[in-house]
């Protein structure tokens, strides 16, 4: 017994100290990549008239799809920003996804509609649809309203995708607040398609909006969110898009893009199936079966990710919130995960198969285990009085020195590049927060995501309702300061 | 109290040695962990420093922009509306730095971008002789791309035609976006042909290129605007689309039999251009051709055609689009087509559609009623 501990105590110390370094090392890679990426990105597009696209013939036509639950305190507004969008040939298609208060009908007297015999195929499974309303104003041609039976955001577009008309689709979440020329930059990697290889689907970042100044569906001030919890968020957010993703495009291995706001080749994401009913991860889902179906295809694709700010969004300012989303998000992942796993470590699907997947599998999921594990190993060692204080204090200041470290990277990319925060304290202030969220929110997240595998294992469906208090609570709190 | 704040530093100096001893006391990989931690604590002052500096120097620039555009807006407005302006206004302290240049630069290509005619020429007058120019061209010598593309799009924009022999050469430069811009400045710059840089391109023109090139094309004048046909025959299918594209947007009628004759192409997407420029140029010459090729297209193809026949009213394909509606269609969108082709087709078509809604099966009903839907 004592043999078998002694052995199973050195595997653990190694094991967390390979973990760490693996994890740092992959880190740094991505990093460094992004880093060039983003100058590149940056430096060929400063002087880009994206204005071109709106008198261009070639210009695609897209359908934006906005599933709405439950959304009766800021719809009205929120599909008025969506229908004020720059862009050339666009259709706005908002869908009620069978919402229990009175967002239909606070849409049918704001814009007026009326019921329309709209004829389409099912092309992808989804439940009934009750009627689809168009307005009777003239000028509101482009709005489309579909009244369905709940199924879930995925069942909603799957939906909004059988009632569009356009080659690509914007999956937008109806309370995002888009950026004045979101569309024309989503839709300019497509436009650069060269010869045979295609751009499926086009992610850009999205930003939290607490805190900040919205007037008329646009943010007119960017602060930074007085409360700790968006705060941490936007620090997390600023990591994940500007350190992560834009990496992950550089390397053609990009496997996740935002469900706040996306945009597809309609008939790929047809013929890959739609969105998946069965995960609470259908954006990821999505995204990793159109990179399948090409891949098993041998076709050449891409799946490209913008660094501009586009999309801006409400993130959960309470613990409450904040765990559900963080539970969904582990058992969206998880699903998705299983769903392919037959990718995991896969050559036949190339660079999807053997660096996006595995990554995914073992430093997105894998990661809040390994953390919770080695947490109990610890006190079991500090228990049994045998944890070797030394080697434990100094790695918990190598953990926090390369998070500190981490997020300083991020602040520096978020400065150099698109620099939103532009009061001289809010540098201070994300400085702050950097060295606060590994000691008090990321434990928590990790016990969040633990939550979610048991929950998964356990068959908790839940989505994890957002509760919004809407951008007009945002602008006054932020004129009230 | 105070007595307790006194500290004896004696206590804690410590020779090398002694450091060394203390150090050393840790084992090696202990040391290794510790000097990776403090290495990544350095390099967080390192960023907090790049970080600090960045936020300055932005200040300051920023600062600096204002001050220069308050101190130039009376003076760029006598420019622009004086009988007999001076050019040489611009203070030589604001020359010195490139900063400085760069932002008047900037005001100046700025205020250019929203005037044409004489107005313009006085903008591109002051350019010169400030001499701001010079560095526009200097720009194209510059090592990193980015700024040779940036001085290539002030040569263009400000008219510099002198430069036009220094721009050439990018254009067949490997980097895309320097190619794409030395096209651009070409175009603007040439006097006669200024599309003459498609006869020889082999890249491929990406949709985005042709949308920057029409861009140009827009801003010139009607009689610059060349004969599209002559691209057709290019051996770069993308110059062929282009120019399919272009016949369409330019309504050149002369080109209408030369699309017919290409309807075959193997190229699905040149087919589609050529579907749409001929729907363009209202071809109802196009009509016959269309109906015999309608069976054997893609429904990509086909949809095209058929929003072709509704947009020319066609009233030579009734039949043909009737005879359609006979078959079950698997896509309804497709059958909306069909019978909005038939309803644009004047009296004979609405009552060929009547005649389905009377007889026909749910599905052709239902997609009938959406057809005949103005909000639809």
């Amino acid at each position: 017994m004592g043999l078998f501990f002694y052995y199973f105590t050195r595997f653990a110390d190694h094991f967390i100290l390979l973990y760490s370094g693996l994890l740092f090392l992959t880190y740094f890679i991505l990093s460094s990549v992004s880093a060039r990426e983003m100058i590149n990105y940056l430096r060929k597009n400063s002087f880009i008239d994206y204005r071109d696209i709106l008198t261009a013939p070639s210009a695609p036509s897209i359908s934006i799809i906005a599933p709405a639950y439950n959304e009766s305190k800021t719809i009205v507004e929120n599909i008025r920003s969506l229908l004020n969008i720059h862009y050339v040939n666009f259709e706005v298609i908002i869908i009620n996804d069978g919402s229990k208060d009175n967002t239909m009908q606070l849409i049918i007297d704001a814009y007026e509609l009326e019921k329309v015999p709209y004829a389409f195929d099912q092309k992808l499974p989804c439940k009934n649809i009750r009627g689809v309303y168009k307005s009777k104003i003239p000028s509101l041609s482009k709005l489309t309203v579909v009244d369905k039976e709940n199924g879930g955001k995925a069942d909603a577009l799957n939906a909004g995708i059988n009632i569009s008309r356009y080659e690509l689709f914007a999956a937008i979440d109806v309370d995002c607040i888009l950026e004045y020329e979101s569309l024309l930059k989503m839709v300019k990697p497509f436009m650069e398609e060269r010869g045979n290889r295609q751009v499926i689907a086009v992610g850009g970042v999205v930003r939290i909006a607490n805190s900040c100044e919205v007037q008329d569906g646009k943010i007119i001030r960017v602060n930074l969110p007085k409360q700790i919890i968006p705060r941490v968020q936007v620090l997390e957010y600023i990591r994940a898009f500007l350190l992560g993703r834009m990496a992950w495009s550089r390397l053609n291995g990009l496997i996740l893009i935002s469900g706040a706001f996306g945009m597809f080749d309609k008939k790929i994401a047809i013929a890959a199936g739609g969105y998946n009913h069965k995960t609470v991860g259908e954006d990821m889902e999505l995204v990793i079966r159109m990179r399948r179906y090409m891949e098993e295809r041998s076709k050449k694709y891409r799946v490209v990710y913008l660094p501009d700010p586009l999309c801006w969004t409400e993130a959960p300012d309470n613990l409450k919130i904040l765990s559900k989303q963080r539970n969904r998000w582990t058992r969206g992942t998880a699903e998705t995960l299983w769903l392919h796993k037959k990718l995991i470590f896969n050559p036949k699907y190339g660079f999807l198969g053997t660096i996006s997947m595995p990554f995914w599998f073992l430093f997105e999921w894998l990661a809040p285990i390994v953390e919770s594990l080695a947490f109990f190993y610890l006190i079991m060692m500090a228990f049994l009085g045998i944890l070797n204080m030394e080697l434990f204090i100094t790695l918990f200041f190598l953990i926090y020195a390369f998070a500190i470290l981490y997020s300083t990277a991020a602040i520096l990319f978020e400065e150099l590049s698109y620099h939103q925060y532009k009061k001289k304290r809010d540098i201070f202030r994300l400085l702050g927060t950097a060295l606060i969220e590994p000691l008090v929110i990321h434990p928590m997240n990790v016990y969040y995501a633990v939550r979610g595998n048991l929950d998964l294992m356990t068959g908790v469906k839940n989505w994890g309702e957002m509760k919004r208090t809407g951008f007009a609570g945002a602008k006054k709190a932020a004129i009230k300061k | 109290m105070n007595k307790l704040l006194q500290i004896n530093w004696t206590d804690i100096q410590y020779t090398s040695e002694e450091m060394d001893r203390a150090i050393y006391a840790f084992p090696l990989h202990l040391r290794v962990l510790i000097a990776i931690t403090l290495f990544f604590l350095a390099t967080v002052l390192i960023l907090l420093f790049i970080i600090l500096a960045s936020r300055i120097r932005k200040t300051k620039r920023a600062e600096r922009k204002v001050f220069l555009q308050k101190k130039y807006q009376d003076v760029f407005s006598k420019i622009l509306y004086d009988d007999h302006p001076d050019f040489n206004v611009i203070d030589p302290k604001d020359l010195k730095h490139s900063f400085d240049r760069d932002t008047l630069t900037q005001e100046i290509v700025h205020l250019h971008e929203n005037f044409s005619g004489e107005i313009a020429a006085r903008l591109e007058e002051l350019f010169r002789a400030s001499g701001l120019y010079r560095d526009s061209i200097t720009r194209l010598n510059h090592r990193r791309w980015d700024k040779k593309a940036a001085g290539m799009r002030e040569i263009a924009l400000m008219n510099l035609r002198e430069a036009t022999d220094k721009v050439a050469p990018y254009i067949t430069s490997k980097n895309e976006i320097l190619r794409y811009e030395a096209r651009v400045t070409i175009m603007k710059l040439s006097v006669s042909d200024p599309l003459s840089f498609l006869d020889k391109e082999t890249e491929w023109l990406s949709d985005w290129d042709q949308a920057n090139i029409f861009t140009m094309l827009r801003k010139m004048p009607d009689s610059a605007i060349p004969d599209f046909s002559r691209w057709l025959t290019s051996k770069n299918p993308s110059v062929v689309a282009f120019a399919i594209s272009m016949i369409g947007t330019y309504h050149q009628h002369q080109a209408v039999p030369q699309l017919i004759s290409m309807l075959d192409h193997t190229d699905e997407r040149q087919r589609l251009l050529i579907i749409r420029a001929l729907r363009q140029c209202e071809a109802t010459v196009a009509e016959k051709k269309l109906i015999e090729r309608y069976e054997s297209e893609t429904s990509t193809v086909q949809d095209e055609i058929l929003h072709s026949f509704s947009t020319l009213g066609a009233t030579s394909a009734i039949q043909f689009l009737d005879r359609l509606l006979e078959q079950p269609q698997e896509d309804i969108a497709q059958t909306i087509l069909i019978i909005r082709s038939l309803l644009s087709a004047g009296p004979v078509g609405i009552s060929a559609v009547d005649k389905r809604l009377q007889h026909g099966d749910d599905r052709l009903q239902m997609a009938i009623h959406h057809a005949k839907d103005q909000r639809l």
